[in-house]
């Protein structure tokens, strides 16, 4: 009797110390590295520790109520995500907009953040790349989101997190991974122009702005191409071969655009973290401000 | 113009019937303002269902005669406009989807094109379709259009087609799982590019053609004399003349074909090829769903492309529910223009089991070839699957054993 | 001979119509009344194979008698 239950505590301290083992390993401590995609293993393991952040960016609020990781907070990206005073639309928050919102999340300059959502991690991917705009140092998506979560019968919460404001200082922006309607018309012709759009946007039958069609010598990636029907991504070499098909290769210069730089984002997350090319930006005006204005060329 | 009918004597005044016609098209193009207050696209598939009932209205065609007529009185008078019909789509989809997915390669299929999975589920689809058109009457684009030109039977069809869609939803998940699901998905531009999927297209198309001309030969085909209608000369006349060829007497299936051909292309460019079954599979599932017989979840119907089953959910106002009641009130509006409308009931009793038999074989037939003489065929051979030319082929063999039941239903 | 066929669809007034040209005698002409369409194209083109010749009027709203006779010799 008795020794059966010393070998119960016995069993009981392995396992406690292996969990603690496994979190202590990865993000705990200031500087410690993160992976950019981890996947429900690791963000289970690593849920509790105190610098470890999740944030949701399903597509509505409403999936966020139904049911969300376990200390998750919600940020709407049509409203939280979008510098609403810019003349064209879905553009990146400012440095002051963004750092507001970090600030009212609670969230800090060490904290490694990791994000989800309900949509094959197309707003995941989007909130990444302005956290790296702002040069946040840890940020990571779970990969294949909420859905695979849940595939794999973890567990959610309709419990909202207490947030406490945090006193968050966003860095200058990155300019390396941004790209401007002008520097894009600076280089036509030379580095490679990714479209994430869908095919019928790109060959201008499905027209969202004033204008239909595309930047002329855009190569045609629907970012849907990035994913496996579950929503996870698809595995590197998958990806690898899917982007260098399409001329996309390491050794240049990829533009991505779509309507409003969302979409985009996900084909830049490929590239960029995924795939590890040095010099991949995402033209945030993308067609919302390219259709829009009559003195940029177009081909359709 | 048919060239039979020149002594018809109409006994409606023209003004009349282009006041018929008239009062149709104020009526739908109020439809389509209230419509597009709601959804634009929906708006636009209601113009689009016009026209194309408009045509299936005037040009006579039956995707179920053009089959049945080459083995049951050796002629192939539709059957070579649907060849030219597809020639035409076939073109133009190639346009479409070469400016949607430049290279084919790169393992996306063109958004919307009707490529679907080959395997024993097509086959029999193919086959069990086959015998329902023809022992009903119509295919399901016909069984609408003639619910517009007055038939009763033929909405005695769409109750058959429907049941047989939802016997089609319970078993689906089966399907899915033994065959579908599995099979090999043959778009021709991704094995050889757009240029040898075009080559090969045209050839087989070409091929069809020849086949159809010499089984009319040896089956004692005579074209019939021509017989000289009315000569007007006056400007009066001739306008006259022309308006009589194009809303009075029926347009030669050639015309019609390519007519059809032409739209198909007009369609997907504005979103997606011509097909009903999807819909009207909608309209099954909804009210399976109403009467507490829910088919539950439709694995994998998503996934696949052209007019696979669309289970519960999406607002009412879609597009393909006003493209398919377009359809109707197109071929209302041809027949009342030339004055062909008229309640139309069978005097036997066993056309109606006919009708209903038939429409739950091409339900179920649809369900497995996800898609119908439409969807499965005329918009699939233009999206350069390989599974319309598969379709096309257990189609006629259908209606051949169609042909041997109907001989056999005096 | 008369053939009423009306309220009959596609394929069935004109397995009539063959039916009863069989059985014609040779200086008759039969007189066929259809309600659908269709049969408008298809009557035609198959007799004129059986060596006849047709016209076709209508005779009241939707509804049409179509003639058919013996064709002339050569015909």
């Amino acid at each position: 009797m008795h020794r059966l239950l010393i070998g119960n505590l016995v069993l009981f301290a392995v396992i406690v110390g292996a969990v603690a083992g496994t979190s202590a390993a990865a993000p705990a401590g200031a500087p410690g590295r993160v992976p950019s995609l981890v996947d429900p293993g690791w963000v289970a393991a690593n849920l509790a520790a105190p610098d470890v952040r999740l944030v949701d960016v399903s597509s509505t609020r409403d999936t966020y109520v139904a049911g969300h990781l376990q200390g998750a907070v919600y940020v709407d990206w049509q409203a939280d995500l979008v510098d609403p005073t810019h003349r064209v639309k879905g553009m990146a928050p400012t440095r002051e907009q963004f750092q507001a919102l970090m600030r009212r999340l609670g969230i800090r300059n060490t904290d490694a953040v990791i994000l989800y959502d309900d949509t094959s991690s197309l707003f995941a991917a989007r909130a990444f790349w302005i956290l790296k705009l702002y040069r946040h140092p840890r940020v990571a998506i779970l990969d294949g989101g909420s859905r695979r979560w849940q595939l794999e019968a973890r567990p959610l919460t309709t419990e909202t997190p207490a947030v406490s404001p945090s006193r968050y200082a966003a860095a200058p922006r990155d300019d390396s991974i941004v790209a401007t309607a002008e520097y894009l018309v600076a280089r036509l012709g030379e580095g490679v122009v990714c479209d994430a759009r869908s095919p019928q946007e790109y060959a201008g039958l499905d027209v969202r702005s004033a204008r239909g069609g595309r930047i002329p010598g855009a190569v045609n990636i629907d970012w849907r191409l990035n994913v496996t029907p579950d929503g996870s991504f698809k595995p590197v070499a998958e990806l690898r071969a899917l982007y260098a098909r399409a001329g996309h290769t390491r050794d240049r210069e990829i533009i991505v655009y779509c309507q409003t730089g969302v979409r985009a984002a996900h084909n830049w997350f490929v590239l960029k973290y995924l795939l590890g090319y040095p010099r991949v930006r995402n033209y945030d005006g993308s067609w919302e401000e390219w259709g829009n204005r009559t003195d940029l060329p177009l081909q359709r | 113009m048919s060239p039979v009918v020149g002594s018809t004597t109409i006994r409606h005044p023209l003004a009349r019937l282009l006041g018929v016609g008239g009062a149709v098209l104020v009526v739908s193009a109020v439809v389509a303002r209230l419509t597009a207050q709601a959804d634009a696209r929906a708006a636009t598939f209601w113009l689009f269902g016009l026209a194309f009932g408009f045509v299936l209205q005037r040009s006579r065609f039956c995707f179920a005669s053009a089959f049945r007529d080459l083995f049951l009185f050796g002629h192939g008078r539709t059957m070579r406009g649907i060849l030219g019909g597809l020639a035409v789509a076939t073109a133009g989809f190639a346009v479409l989807m070469q400016r949607m997915v430049p290279d084919p390669g790169l393992g996306v299929i063109a958004p919307e094109a009707h490529v679907a999975p080959l395997g024993a589920h097509l086959i029999l689809g193919g086959l069990l379709f086959g015998v329902g058109m023809v022992i009903a009457g119509g295919c399901v684009s016909g069984s609408l259009y003639r619910i517009g030109e007055g038939y009763v039977a033929s909405l005695v069809a769409l109750i058959g087609i429907m049941a047989g869609l939802a016997l089609g939803a319970h078993t689906w998940n089966f399907w899915w799982r033994a065959s579908i699901r599995g099979g090999l998905v043959l778009w021709l531009p991704r094995v050889g590019g757009y240029g040898m999927a075009l080559v090969v297209t045209f050839l087989l198309l070409v091929g069809a053609y020849l086949l159809v001309i010499w089984w009319e030969v040896r089956q004692g085909f005579r074209a019939p004399e021509p017989v000289p209608g009315r000569p007007g000369h006056t400007f009066g006349d001739r306008i006259h003349g022309a308006l009589r060829a194009v809303l009075v007497h029926g347009w030669p299936a050639s015309v019609g074909g390519v007519a059809l051909g032409v739209l198909n292309v007009f369609v997907y460019t504005a979103h997606m090829p011509w097909g009903v079954t999807g819909e009207v599979s909608r309209w099954a599932v909804g009210l399976l769903t109403l009467v507490g017989w829910d088919p539950g979840l439709l694995q994998g119907a998503g996934e696949v492309s052209g007019c696979a089953l669309v289970g519960r959910g999406g607002s009412l106002l879609s597009h393909t529910l006003t493209l398919n009641l377009g359809m109707v009130a197109g071929a209302f509006a041809g027949a009342q223009m030339a004055g062909e409308f008229r309640l139309r009931r069978p005097r036997e009793r066993r056309r109606y089991l006919q009708a209903l038999a038939g429409g739950v074989l091409m339900g179920y037939g649809a369900t497995l070839a996800m898609g119908c003489t439409l969807g499965a065929f005329f918009s699939a051979i233009p999206s350069l699957g390989a599974n319309g030319w598969v379709f096309a082929a257990a189609l006629a063999a259908g209606a051949w054993l169609g042909v041997q039941v109907l001989r056999r239903i005096p | 001979m008369k053939l009423d066929v009306r309220g009959e669809i596609c394929p069935y007034p004109m397995m009539k119509t063959v039916e009863v040209l069989q059985g014609l005698p040779q200086d008759d002409i039969l007189e066929v009344l259809t309600d659908h369409p269709p049969a408008l194209e298809s009557i035609p083109f198959y007799v004129t194979r059986l060596g006849y010749r047709c016209t076709i009027e209508e005779h009241a709203a939707g509804e049409w008698r179509i003639r058919i006779e013996r064709a002339g010799p050569g015909g």
